[in-house]
């Protein structure tokens, strides 16, 4: 055990690892300059934010050398700043292209990487390819995560890795598959790499183009819900809509358990899995609610089970315009931008297990109301969950709900205060949406607009709601915390 | 023969006690202050630490025959096991009370030769007492191949008033006795049953069981209360459990009781206290069937005990650790009260004798139950039983021809090798030596 009094942030030790992490993530843009190459393309709005984040990384790193390694408390900073600017380094290439403004561009970024999919762009089919590329490229590194990856990578981040993964990781606990988290950091990789590969494959085979396949593949198995068409997946064939289904409900899934289950042959841990079978149940649910309220018939099951999943899993996509849905279909949807996908998968939200875990916590209190001495632990899958994590949860829930709370009324103050008129729907899907890191909402926001015409300080607020909720709360929040500086 | 017996606690005094006439007990005691009331018995007592060669050898474990460990550490037990059996002691014993280290253990490793667990011991007990309301003892001899019970008959049971040949008891169990107001009765077909007679079976554990059900105006008893979830109260649930019998369990230590909870997933675990009358009445809790109260104080035990027995619980077992509340226990009102000690120390001392495997008294000693393999040299081989001509208070309950287990009519005859459960009245036991 740390001892409380020696607590305070070793601000130089964080600086230094996010100095690293900057230095290598500069490499991703070298994806972005090989395609500009072969579709000849200008290369130089690549090639400067990967030498800034180079050059800046490596400054930062000599500047702060040291031997320390980073504590627990390190993590979140390191994690949050290295979101925070390889955001910023991820929005360059849009305002060096003059397509966006850098508000704009940092919007768009940001949504990239916390696989919101939220779009500022009206007519993404007006962008260069390259950039087209990079957009859902950013979504695709977002995903698994850039803390996981660099982990995966760097030998040197051996140590203070588990922090870090752990301030990153979707869900209430990391599942180690190895005693070296490294080793688990680049199995989860792996697994990712190999099922984009897969993806991009059936996306082929369902008559995409391949540029088509791989942007859709980046951004589908990441949950994350870029198009590079203005129409999104109605432009799309149906058979490319059923390969993205199929593939949205994986990235939803619990990667360390779907490793498992492919590679150890242990396909009971993800089927026999409480947090699985929910979460598919609730997909099958909702579905079915959606379908019935369509309309029975082939197309409105398509649809249903299209959105059901789209934005459950939290990616986005539209295969209909949702947004001319009756109030009844909205509401599921809304309801459904809460959940996410399972732990330890590339979905955001709140998570079906927490969702799981409240329910329990909810019937197990309601029972010792009638029988205030028993003593009942919840389960999960056979497993005892510790009252420590349940009360973990149960707090991160209504910190969840808070800050949606919050978010909607500074949204709806700050549109009123330039005259905006946005329906309480709106407001709250937007936020809904963001902080889940889901993308459309309805009307204003909905699928087939955008939130360009959001003023400044809601797109701000925005922004700041998805980088919340990807990094689910608390590495953020302790920020703000004064306790956290003064230890 | 020589036999050592580490620590003199409750159980090592109570073995070197059974043991002291007939062998050399050489007694080992740590502490001093326990050391001065060793002197009633005739026993060597040695100060020492038991699991250290020179006090062992003091002992003279080079030559022993039996070296007995049962300190109330049970490492200690294990370490002086193994020290005997490396000086050269031919039988090792070692009492735990942990049962994860029978786990650990298989015969003969570490140096100890036999294992004895006080909480399985005790756990077991009272599992068996807790089927049916009816049944007062319980005891299994021959590996379980033989059941004994003690049941008692209510007045409404559908067998009072019938003589006992026409009580269509199962061949494979035998009526050793009838115990009626302190009475001893070895009985024969005429007898009439009466209200409030106890029956002592002997067979099968299915015949036993079916005949018990039979006799019972209750169904197995699916409500069940633990109070005190220590060693012995899980240990309890958990062999409860196979029998589809969840108990809920009364356990005071907030921590314990979340541990019993994630261990005993199909149980009701209550956070409180089994002397809290408001508590135990607010649960509905004196609407179990059977109740074993098996916290590790005594008086506690007595009071909830008591306490549950009021509330309408129709069979109150009870644990007690001091020796002198036994019989106190049971006068007050509890049904039956279960002494581990009593219970270890029985089956320490069945580990050393030498023919007899395991001896059982009831009713306040006055009768026995025997298991006992009979000598080669005993006059009533190949003699058909109807003819032995056995002492009037003798009863052979049961044969057991190595896995074929026999309930003897007046045409079955001993064979060498075979083990006999007796029935006994204390003058007819002492007729036994001589006759198997």
């Amino acid at each position: 055990m740390i001892r409380r009094w020696d607590l305070s942030v070793d601000l130089r030790a964080a600086l230094y690892v996010v100095g690293t992490l900057i230095k290598w993530l500069s490499l991703t843009f070298l994806l972005p300059v090989l395609y500009a190459l072969i579709v000849r393309e200008d290369l130089f709005p690549y090639v400067l934010p990967g030498l800034i984040a180079l050059g800046g990384g490596w400054l930062l790193e000599r500047a702060t050398k040291t031997e320390q390694d980073i504590r627990w408390r390190e993590g979140f900073l390191v994690v949050a700043l290295v979101w925070l600017l390889v955001a910023g380094l991820g929005a360059l290439p849009f305002v060096l292209w003059g397509a966006l403004s850098p508000l704009d561009a940092y919007f768009e970024s940001m949504s990239g990487f916390t696989t919101t999919g939220a779009t500022v762009i009206a007519h993404v089919e007006e962008l260069p390819r390259s950039l087209l590329l990079w957009r859902a490229f950013t979504q695709w590194l977002g995903g698994m995560g850039i803390i996981v990856l660099a982990v995966a990578i760097l030998s040197k981040l051996g140590v203070g890795g588990t922090q870090l993964m752990d301030a990153e990781a979707p869900g209430p606990t990391l599942e180690r598959l190895t005693p070296r988290i490294r080793e688990t950091a680049r199995l989860l990789w792996g697994v990712y790499v190999g099922l984009t590969g897969l993806n991009i494959l059936l996306l082929m085979g369902s008559g995409l183009s391949w540029f088509d396949a791989t942007a859709h593949a980046f951004t589908t198995i990441s949950t994350g819900g870029f198009s590079t068409r203005d129409a999104g997946f109605t432009a799309l064939p149906p058979l490319a809509q059923g390969v993205t289904m199929l593939f949205m409900i994986i990235g939803g899934l619990n990667f360390a358990l779907i490793y498992r289950a492919l590679l150890r042959r242990q396909s009971a841990a993800l089927l026999h899995e409480t947090e699985t079978r929910f979460y598919l149940g609730l997909l099958l649910g909702a579905t079915l609610v959606l379908w019935v309220h369509l309309g029975l018939g082939w197309e409105n099951l398509r649809h249903s089970a299209f959105q059901a999943i789209s934005i459950m899993t939290t990616t986005g996509y539209a295969s209909t315009d949702f947004d001319r849905w009756a109030p009844l279909g909205k509401m599921v949807l809304l309801l459904l931008m809460f959940l996410g996908g399972c732990s330890g998968s590339t979905a955001g939200s709140i998570k079906v297990i927490r969702t799981w875990l409240v329910l329990r916590f909810i019937g197990r209190e309601t029972q010792r109301v009638i029988h205030p001495r028993v003593v009942r632990p919840i389960r999960v899958s056979g497993r005892v969950i510790s009252e420590e994590t349940v009360r973990a949860v149960a707090v991160f829930s209504i910190f969840y709900i808070t800050i949606f709370a919050l978010g909607s009324l500074i949204l709806l103050m700050d549109v009123a205060r330039r005259g905006f008129d946005l329906s309480i729907l709106e407001a709250a899907s937007a936020v809904a949406a963001t902080l889940g890191n889901v993308g459309p909402g309805f009307g204003m926001v909905g699928p087939m607009s955008t939130y360009a015409d959001l003023p400044t300080v809601s797109k701000a607020l925005l922004i700041f709601l998805m980088w919340v909720g990807r990094l689910e709360i608390f590495p953020v929040i302790v920020l703000f915390a004064r306790g956290y500086w003064k230890g | 023969m020589r036999v050592i017996v580490i620590g003199a606690g409750e159980v090592g005094w109570s073995t070197a006690q059974a043991l002291q006439a007939d062998h050399d007990v050489v007694l080992i005691e740590k502490n001093p202050e326990r050391f001065e009331s060793l002197q009633h018995l005739d026993v060597l007592a040695l100060c020492g630490n038991g699991a250290s060669l020179k006090t062992l050898k003091e002992a003279g474990a080079e030559t022993a025959e039996i070296a007995i460990a049962c300190t109330d550490i049970d490492e200690v037990n294990i370490v002086a096991c193994a020290a005997a059996k490396q000086l050269g002691t031919k039988l090792t014993i070692a009492r735990v009370q942990d049962a994860e280290y029978l786990q650990t253990w298989k015969r003969g490793y570490l140096g100890v030769d036999e294992m004895v667990c006080s909480e399985l011991i005790t756990a077991q007990a009272i599992a068996r007492l807790m089927g049916l309301r009816e049944i007062r003892a319980s005891e299994e001899f021959a590996d379980g191949k033989i059941l004994m019970t003690e049941t008692i008959i209510e007045e409404n049971a559908p067998i009072v008033g019938l003589k006992l040949k026409d009580a269509a008891i199962p061949p494979q169990c035998n009526v050793a006795s009838i115990l009626r107001q302190g009475q001893v009765i070895i009985p024969r077909g005429e007898d009439i049953l009466q209200p409030n007679d106890r029956l002592v079976l002997i067979g099968t554990p299915v015949a036993v069981g079916e005949f018990n059900r039979r006799l019972s105006l209750h169904p197995v008893a699916q409500e069940i209360l633990i109070v005190g979830g220590g060693r012995i109260g899980f240990r309890l649930a958990q062999l409860l459990q196979p029998q589809g019998v969840h108990p809920k369990i009364i356990e005071i230590n907030e921590e314990r009781s979340r541990w019993l909870a994630e261990n005993l997933p199909q149980s009701i675990v209550f956070h409180g206290d089994g002397t809290d009358l408001d508590f135990l009445e607010q649960e509905g809790l004196g609407k179990a069937e059977i109740a074993a109260s098996v916290m590790g104080i005594d008086e506690k035990n007595l009071l909830c005990g008591l306490l549950l027995k009021r509330l309408g619980v129709a069979k109150v077992i009870a644990r007690v650790e001091d020796p002198d509340f036994v019989t106190i226990f049971e006068r007050v009102g509890i049904d039956i009260a279960v002494h581990p000690r009593r219970l270890i120390a029985d089956e320490i001392i069945s580990f050393t004798r030498g023919r007899v495997e395991k001896a059982l008294f009831l009713e306040e000693n006055r009768a026995e139950v025997l298991e006992i393999e009979v000598s080669p040299k005993s006059p009533l081989l190949g003699v058909k039983l109807a003819q032995a001509q056995l002492p009037a208070g003798l009863l052979v309950g049961a044969i057991v021809r190595g896995e074929r287990v026999i309930i003897p009519r007046g045409s079955d005859a001993l064979r060498p090798k075979d083990r006999v459960i007796l029935f006994s009245t204390p003058e007819a036991a002492r007729e036994i030596e001589r006759l198997l």
